[in-house]
């Protein structure tokens, strides 16, 4: 497979690159980059050291590459499936014996062919600028190799959103995308001790003092330059080039997977893929958790709670529609529709989402010993709770996957949105969970209290709180129930009798 | 060449409507070399097969195979014989005819040596070089859907799925397309097509499915079909009309006593006459061969009927469409 022979890569390539567009971009670009260049110059005439125009050209060239690839070659990206499927003309991409894995590469190197020729054009500009301002360029290939390999993972992510993406959904999607690599280009984010993870990052690469050797004590992981991996300094730059390089993995698997398929029966990962995907993104999390700004109780809470979100999301990767469940019916028969099917994908999640949880109370205990205000129990119940509450929110949603409205799944988060809000505010107003001996109560109706358990409270109310466990279970099947009905609804199909079953010969 | 085997699909209707087989349950088999045109009312589900038939739908159950491969199992290696043109499509008008071929002849995988000089052949083969190097986006409908036929012919494939290939185009044009289909049906390709303009089907088809609410309600040769014959044609499909030279014998009785036959209706001497002249014609429906048929004759001459006239009635393509549509016979 040559990627340089892909044909969808060649289309693009035609569609997009005619000479006269590249003569007109090129010399746009030329233009701008003389007059830009004479400007630098000139103002640092009198005043700056010999040379610093050529840096601020090199650094001003650099930001439009950026800005072109990360964002405009994300539009290109955003637009490549969901515009073609609008037009009819995907399904003739489908039927092609181009492979998933050869139709997502072109695709993804294609689309934003002319965000790579923008980025070609203002090479000259950004070189001149290197050579006169005297740059490093260790430094300054380090830079593009860094901005070109995050770039490549977020158009990855922009080619997956547009698959997945319903008709004239186009504004949504991009400005989804503007957010999230706003909210990525944030330095020092979060509980995380990493750096930003957009391609942003790159620019200030440039600037960084020192950046080959581990700045003195104390060093404040997750900075602009520094991560820590299990408590080891790693340049933010190398960490931002694996985790680029494994996202980018995870996401052509799924394009790859999908982009031939029926769309009605989409399917991100295999439930094995996607408890792997759910183990690495736990262990990166685990292993960039800042743990030294937080307590064991505090660690643990926010660890699981960001398990619980990448499970929850993993739930919503793996749950079945009515078409997948006709086909497996069709397919397994009555195993199809059994209690086993009623439970899925809670029983499915639990599993994962109990053992990572376990792994991390392990790694909370190796970590912090035994602390005042946590205990490894209170730890095990509040991950119980926390399982349960996994469990039945997502049993509940793939029950309303189920159910014959519009947009199903949206409609399911609005209710449960509209659930935890009302069971909040009548809880609250009851006074419920004001002293520790009735917040197991109200746990029942509202997991994530449980997920705050501190030791003490365990250790006062310790049959309350089994009892709140407990009362997940039937929670649980009543929505397994629910869910077997919609599955005897689907097994019983419309009656129908074989009227051709001959040769036309 | 290909295998339909208990093909099914079902659908939700929006809001709470219920659910509908566009499938149901169809079973047959279309040898090589036959133009099967697949006909039916709008949302019959004809679409729907014939994405299942290429790969682009999934079934809810049952299989498809073209020449042995499982579309479903295989369906790069199944595409491979197939050639696919949809009812609604656009094409990329940002670029030129040949260069959009060229694009699929690549995308098909064919020998890359061979791709220039099959790239001619199909728009030579489509009338279309003196739009080669057009833009697609300045071509007219009626070219627009030759280029995505040439697209479809493109790699040679042993089996042409074609949905509604002649809308859009000019009846110079139509008339084109019907003998480009009869000559690649000469070239031994085999074609799954469906249209609205029954005329033409029937100019074209060897064989014939008739789909109504996702059942296959005919199935057979189109000569067969159209003469109430095929194994799926139902009972009292053959139409008939036999005509005795003088009135006296009572020709309905005698034909609805008769077993196979049925829906008799009498034909007085002249119309002038009313309800009340005298019967000397009768039409009715029999189920059967001709053998058959010449059976029944041989009775009624036996029986001292002096028949003067025995005539076969075939019906047209859209004849027979419109009574069963409006469910005249199922």
């Amino acid at each position: 497979m040559n990627l340089l022979s892909n044909p969808e890569l060649w289309r693009n390539y035609r569609s997009q690159l005619r000479p006269g567009r590249m003569a007109a971009t090129a010399g746009i670009i030329a233009a701008l980059s003389l007059t830009f260049g004479y400007a630098f110059y000139k103002g640092a005439e009198d005043t700056s050291p010999a040379g610093a125009w050529g840096q601020q050209l090199f650094e001003a060239a650099f930001w439009v590459q950026v800005l072109a690839l990360a964002v405009g070659g994300g539009f290109a990206c955003l637009i490549a499936i969901s515009r073609e499927k609008e037009q009819n003309t995907f399904d003739f991409q489908r039927v092609t014996r181009l492979s998933p894995l050869e139709l997502t590469l072109g695709k993804l190197f294609g689309a934003p062919v002319l965000s790579y020729f923008v980025v070609l054009c203002l090479m000259p500009a950004a070189l001149l600028g290197a050579a006169v301002g005297r740059m490093d360029f260790t430094r300054v290939l380090a830079a593009y190799g860094v901005f070109l390999v995050c770039t490549v993972a977020w158009h990855g992510l922009a080619l997956l959103t547009s698959l997945l993406m319903e008709r004239n959904a186009a504004s949504a999607g991009g400005l989804l995308y503007l957010a999230l690599l706003g909210m990525m280009s944030i330095p020092d984010s979060g509980p995380l001790g990493l750096g930003m993870m957009s391609p942003f990052f790159s620019i200030s690469m440039l600037s960084a003092p020192a950046a080959t050797a581990i700045p003195s004590q104390p060093i404040v992981f997750g900075s602009r330059y520094w991560d820590s991996f299990f408590g080891i300094p790693i340049q933010h730059g190398m960490v931002l080039v694996v985790l680029s390089v494994i996202f980018l993995g995870w996401l052509l698997l799924a394009l790859a997977r999908n982009i031939k398929r029926d769309p009605s029966v989409y399917e991100l990962y295999t439930p094995e893929q996607s408890l792997g995907l759910a183990a690495y993104l736990n262990l990166v999390l685990v292993g960039f958790f800042n743990s030294k700004q937080y307590g064991a109780h505090d660690a643990h809470q926010l660890m699981t709670f960001l398990n619980l979100s990448l499970f929850f999301g993993l739930g919503l990767t793996v749950m079945r529609n009515r078409d997948r469940l006709r086909r497996r019916i069709s397919e397994l028969g009555s195993r199809a529709s059994g209690w086993l099917a009623a439970f899925w994908p809670a029983t499915y999640l639990l599993g994962g989402f109990l053992g990572i949880g376990l792994a991390i109370l392990g790694v909370i205990s190796v970590q912090f010993g035994d602390p005042q205000g946590w205990n490894l129990a209170a730890g095990m119940v509040g991950l119980l709770i926390a399982s349960f509450w996994l469990a039945r929110d997502v049993l509940f949603l793939q029950w309303m996957n189920l159910t014959r409205v519009r947009r199903p799944l949206t409609m399911g988060m609005l209710y449960l949105i509209a659930y935890y809000t009302c069971m909040g505010i009548l809880l609250g107003a009851l006074g419920l969970y004001e002293t520790a001996g009735e917040t197991p109560f109200a746990a029942i109706f509202l997991p994530a209290l449980g997920m705050v358990l501190e030791g003490k409270d365990w250790e006062a109310h310790r049959a309350a709180w089994m009892l709140a466990v407990a009362a997940q279970v039937p929670i649980l099947c009543v929505l397994a129930m629910l869910q077997k009905q919609k599955l005897q609804e689907l097994s019983s199909r419309p009656a129908g009798s074989v009227v051709a079953a001959v040769s036309a010969d | 060449m290909i295998h339909i085997e208990n093909l099914t699909k079902e659908y939700d209707l929006s809001g709470k409507r219920g659910q509908v087989l566009a499938a149901d349950r169809l079973t047959f088999d279309i040898p090589s070399g036959e133009i099967f045109g697949l006909v039916g009312p709008n949302g019959a589900g004809k679409t729907t097969t014939l994405k299942m038939l290429c790969g682009l739908l999934m079934p809810t159950g049952g299989r498809v195979t073209v020449n042995g491969i499982d579309v479903e199992r295989q369906p790069e290696e199944a595409q491979k014989h197939i050639g696919y043109l949809a009812d609604f499509f656009s094409l990329y008008d940002d670029l030129k005819s040949w260069e959009y071929l060229d694009y699929f002849g690549h995308a098909y995988k064919m020998d890359a040596a061979a791709i220039p000089a099959r790239v001619n052949e199909a728009i030579g083969v489509m009338g279309l070089e003196s739009k080669r190097d057009a833009f697609i986006g300045g071509l007219s409908r009626g070219m627009k859907q030759r280029l995505g036929i040439a697209r479809a012919i493109l790699h040679d494939p042993p089996l042409l799925v074609l949905d509604e290939p002649a809308s859009g185009l000019d009846p110079k044009a139509r008339h084109e397309l019907k003998l480009l289909i009869k000559s690649l049906h000469r070239t031994g390709t085999t074609i799954f097509i469906t249209s609205h303009v029954l005329s033409d089907l029937e100019e074209i088809c060897t064989s014939i499915g008739i789909l109504e609410k996702g059942k296959l309600v005919r199935l057979g040769a189109l000569d067969q079909i159209l003469r109430g014959e095929g194994p799926s044609a139902g009972p009292a499909a053959r139409r008939v009309r036999i005509k005795i030279a003088a009135a006296g014998f009572a020709l309905t009785d005698w034909l609805a006593a008769q077993p196979g036959v049925t829906g008799v209706v009498a034909e007085p001497a002249s119309a002038a006459g009313g309800p009340s002249a005298p019967v000397t014609g009768a039409l009715f429906h029999l189920a059967g061969s001709e053998a058959g048929l010449a059976e029944l004759v041989r009775a009624l001459i036996t029986a001292g009927a002096p028949v003067c006239g025995v005539e076969e009635i075939t019906e047209s393509l859209e004849q027979l469409f419109f009574r069963i549509s409006s469910g005249e016979v199922m």
